[in-house]
């Protein structure tokens, strides 16, 4: 059975269908990117799954369970991570701190008033920072990142519940090329060996050919293709979309 | 209760509405373009009401009066313009608590030149030629004047809207109050364009003052009770909107003498007398509108999200060292009754009560990024709960442990409603509790002695000694301390700030940040009853200056003094705001002003905190 499910979902704002019926699916273990160009209604399709917004019609199903409509931290329960385009993590705490807060709320601790925050998951915190790369700065404030840390402990944060579902909103958006191919591979490892699903959009096509297994190709709130990078790289459609706006020159 | 006597006070209740709505009209163009509440507003209109009347007396006659009414309406636009040209225009990219604060500072230099100007003593006006007499209505006696007033308000409103539609100027206006940034990207001068808004309602506000001349005299308390009736109405109307302010300005004015008019009714056997409602009606009102409508009958939810720059530094988890200084400044406090006179330890008592106040108001503000304004209300609730308590004869320690308890109660309520809503619109609804509080406290006499407060609250025996009591402030108010600092440490500290730094980020970790945000006022309000508390007890009476806007402003001085991102800032802020009070109160007479320049100071040139600032500095040089 699909980890994710989407079926039919629709989305209207005022009178533009923004999502129009797009149905699909994610594995447990695989990487799906979700593309399109400006207007497509990658976003919005983005955030039905991720509870932000509730659709006008359709279902989302996790393992099978209705989830529809259910907010962001009734997603988190119920293990799904995210993370957002523009990274910001808590700007007042250190880096570790940041992930002990997640740890914490994994435990349902989250409103604990007496016990020390600082002391709490010390130890898993550092192994996710080493995960992520960023066992080094575990200490530094957070407001002192370089934006690059800042996307992996976004990252981090995002892998504190154990997600079996990962959504990635423009993961590489604002990194450096080097860095951006670094960032999923660190990602496509861990969804190797933990069987994490996950869901991303991307403006960037190298990283999506080359860290998506499959592909959803949007256009004005319709799903037009999905397959791997060469069926989709095949797709006349998707050739029409893209190359015919390139030759238009860039929107 | 006759019709006829209904009609009369149906008039006055008009006529009153007629001021409310010169007055928010004003205050409501000015938050319109500019967004900043200009809590200076009613004292324009006191100054506007003085200066009427002294011109009035200068220039003589019928002609002097007419005259007196636009020259004081002019006069008082000017001294608005400067007012905006010294001091607003530093603090339009400040979060909103600070602008507050800022028209606050000005609120008090103002109060204070007017008592150099004009005496403490109320100066009655004259009464208005050709309409001082009574106009026959349906065979009743109506005051002219009241009349005159009635008439003046829609006249105003079709002149404003005409000014605003007609208008480059206006459209102008329109044009910022909608978006203010695209039109200082067109290119219009917006400095002279927020002068000009700010002048013309100012203007109102002195004109509303000036027609007060035949009703009531000129008096130094007009200030505040003008300011928080003109918020009340522009809340309900809607910050921004000419038409909500006139339609609110009737509800609050028609409500108001309504209630005054009812009086004593029975309702199942007890009298419930509704003139006790007066003041807590419009104030009601004004909460049920932030609750139900949160811009208010005819105002609009802001076009763009109005976050305020968030004031998120990096803080430094205390540790052992922290402690160690706590424990050892307690200490050192301890010791002050055998080194220092019965006058130190009294001041030292005082000290030790307002940091605890401001500690607990620098819970909701720092780590939890509110901008509350009515904290006194939580203050007011544990000391009125334990004056009761005390005069109930319950013995000092137990009502010590339960006002907290009332005060949590007081937060849990007010809390709940409050985290609806964020920025200014929070900071009315925190003001508009602790009116109700207030005024609840001021006219309920029976229970609370109105303006006369409870007295007789004397501690325990044990405790009555000067040395003794203040130990005892030490271990009650340095536990609560202490439990705060060590809330802040905990996850639910780190959940709090969270919910401040990225609510987005923690909604997707599973931490219900609106929850969070709640449960951090009962924190906040028990330890500020167990201060008020302790106050009631310091004092041995209680008045309902406890929980007047003054405490609360006192309060936010208190915390930004010592800085929003120090745990120990709030107490160096609370001692050296208490000692220099006392230090200015036995100097002159004049302390508000010195009061505000330091506001005012402090605001603009040091919006860290003073002791943030100083830290700051030092970091910066280093």
């Amino acid at each position: 059975m699909a980890l994710l499910e989407a079926e039919q979902l629709r989305k209207r704002f005022g009178g533009v269908a923004a999502v129009d019926g797009v149905s699909f699916a994610v594995a447990a273990g695989e990487r799906v990117a979700l593309i399109g160009p400006n207007g497509a209604g990658k976003s919005t399709c983005f955030n039905l799954v991720g509870g932000q917004l509730a659709p006008d019609e359709g279902h989302v199903r996790l393992h099978g369970h209705e989830v529809t409509g259910t907010p962001p931290r009734g997603l988190f329960r119920l293990g799904v991570g995210r993370t957002f385009q523009v990274a910001a993590a808590f700007a007042s705490m250190s880096v570790v701190e940041n992930v002990q807060l997640a740890l914490l709320s994994r435990a349902g601790r989250a409103f604990g008033a007496l016990a020390r925050a600082v002391t709490a998951f010390r130890a898993e915190a550092r192994a996710l920072l080493l995960r992520t790369g960023l066992d080094a700065l575990a200490d530094r404030p957070c407001g002192q990142l370089a934006y690059g840390d800042v996307k992996r402990l976004d990252l981090a944060l995002a892998l504190a519940n154990q997600p079996r579902l990962l959504l990635m909103d423009e993961p590489t958006a604002g990194m450096a090329p080097a860095e951006r191919h670094a960032l999923m591979a660190l990602v496509s490892a861990i969804a190797r060996e933990s069987g994490l699903a996950v869901l991303f959009t991307e403006h960037d096509m190298d990283v999506v050919f080359g860290h998506a297994d499959r592909i959803l190709v949007l256009d004005r709130g319709r799903l037009i293709a999905a397959g791997d990078a060469a069926t989709v790289r095949a797709d006349p459609e998707v050739k029409r979309l893209y190359l015919g706006e390139a030759a238009e020159g860039p929107s | 209760m006759t019709f006829a006597d209904l009609l009369v006070q149906l008039v006055n209740g008009l006529a009153q509405a007629s001021t409310l709505f010169l007055l928010a009209s004003g205050l409501s163009l000015i938050f319109g373009v500019t967004r900043v509440v200009n809590f200076a507003h009613g004292s324009f209109t006191m100054v506007g009401l003085y200066a009427a009347i002294a011109m009035a007396e200068r220039l003589g006659g019928a002609a002097g009066f007419w005259l007196a009414l636009p020259l004081a309406a002019l006069a008082v636009g000017v001294l608005g313009a400067v007012a905006e040209m010294l001091i607003l225009r530093r603090v339009y990219q400040a979060p909103e608590l600070f602008q507050l604060l800022a028209t606050f500072g000005l609120v008090l230099v103002l109060k204070d030149a007017a008592l150099w100007l004009w005496g403490p003593e109320d100066i009655f006006g004259p009464r208005a030629p050709g309409l001082s007499g009574s106009v026959e209505l349906a065979g009743l006696a109506v005051p002219a004047w009241d009349l005159f007033l009635i008439a003046l308000a829609p006249l105003l409103l079709l002149a404003l809207e005409a000014l605003l539609a007609r208008t480059r100027w206006g459209v102008l206006v329109r044009a910022a109050t909608e978006d203010r940034h695209m039109v200082g990207a067109l290119g219009v001068n917006q400095a002279w364009l927020f002068t000009g808004v700010f002048a013309l309602g100012s203007a109102l506000a002195g004109l509303a003052g000036a027609l007060q001349m035949p009703r009531e005299p000129a008096s130094l308390g007009l200030d505040l009770v003008t300011v928080t009736d003109a918020f009340v109405v522009v809340v309900i109307g809607g910050l921004g909107s000419l038409r909500g302010a006139f339609l609110a300005a009737a509800l609050v004015g028609v409500v108001k003498t309504l209630c005054f008019a009812l009086g004593g009714v029975e309702m199942g056997g007890t009298t419930f007398n509704f003139s006790k409602l007066t003041l807590v009606v419009e104030f009601l009102l004004m909460a049920l509108t932030l609750v139900l409508r949160p811009w208010g009958l005819a105002g609009r939810a802001p076009a763009a999200a109005q976050e305020s720059p968030a004031l998120v530094e990096w803080v430094r988890v205390p540790g052992v060292r922290f402690a160690a200084g706590a424990g050892a400044a307690l200490l050192a406090a301890a010791a002050l009754p055998l080194l220092a006179d019965e006058y130190a330890v009294v001041l030292a008592t005082d000290i030790a009560v307002f940091a605890l106040f401001a500690v607990s108001l620098h819970f909701l503000m720092g780590p939890g990024g509110m901008a509350p304004f009515g904290h006194a209300a939580f203050f007011g609730v544990g000391a009125y709960a334990a004056g009761l308590l005390a005069q109930a004869a319950w013995p000092m320690a137990a009502a010590l442990l339960a006002a907290p308890l009332a005060a949590a109660a007081a937060g849990l309520a007010v809390g709940w409603f409050c985290v609806r809503l964020s920025g200014v619109y929070l900071a009315m609804l925190t003001l508009a509790f602790a009116q109700i509080a207030w005024s609840v406290a001021f006219q309920w006499d029976d229970v609370t002695g109105g303006s006369n407060g409870l007295v007789g609250i004397r501690p325990a025996p044990w405790a009555a000694d000067k040395a003794h009591f203040y130990w005892l402030v030490l271990v009650f108010g340095g536990t609560a301390l202490a439990l705060l600092w060590r809330v802040l440490q905990s996850p639910f500290g780190f959940a709090l700030r969270a919910a401040r730094d990225n609510p987005r980020r923690a909604q997707a970790l599973g931490i219900d940040a609106r929850r969070v945000q709640w449960l951090a006022f009962p924190a906040a309000a028990a330890a500020a009853g167990l201060a008020g508390a302790l106050f009631a007890y310091s004092k041995g009476s209680l008045s309902p200056e406890a929980m007047g806007i003054a405490r609360s402003v006192d309060g936010l001085v208190m915390v930004l003094l010592g800085g929003l991102h120090t745990l120990a800032g709030p107490v160096a802020g609370a001692a050296l705001f208490t000692w220099l009070q006392d230090e200015i109160i036995r100097r002159t007479d004049y302390w508000r002003l010195i009061l505000g320049a330091v506001i005012l100071l402090l605001v603009i040139a040091f919006p860290r905190g003073v002791v943030g600032g100083l830290r700051h500095a030092w970091k910066e040089r280093s």
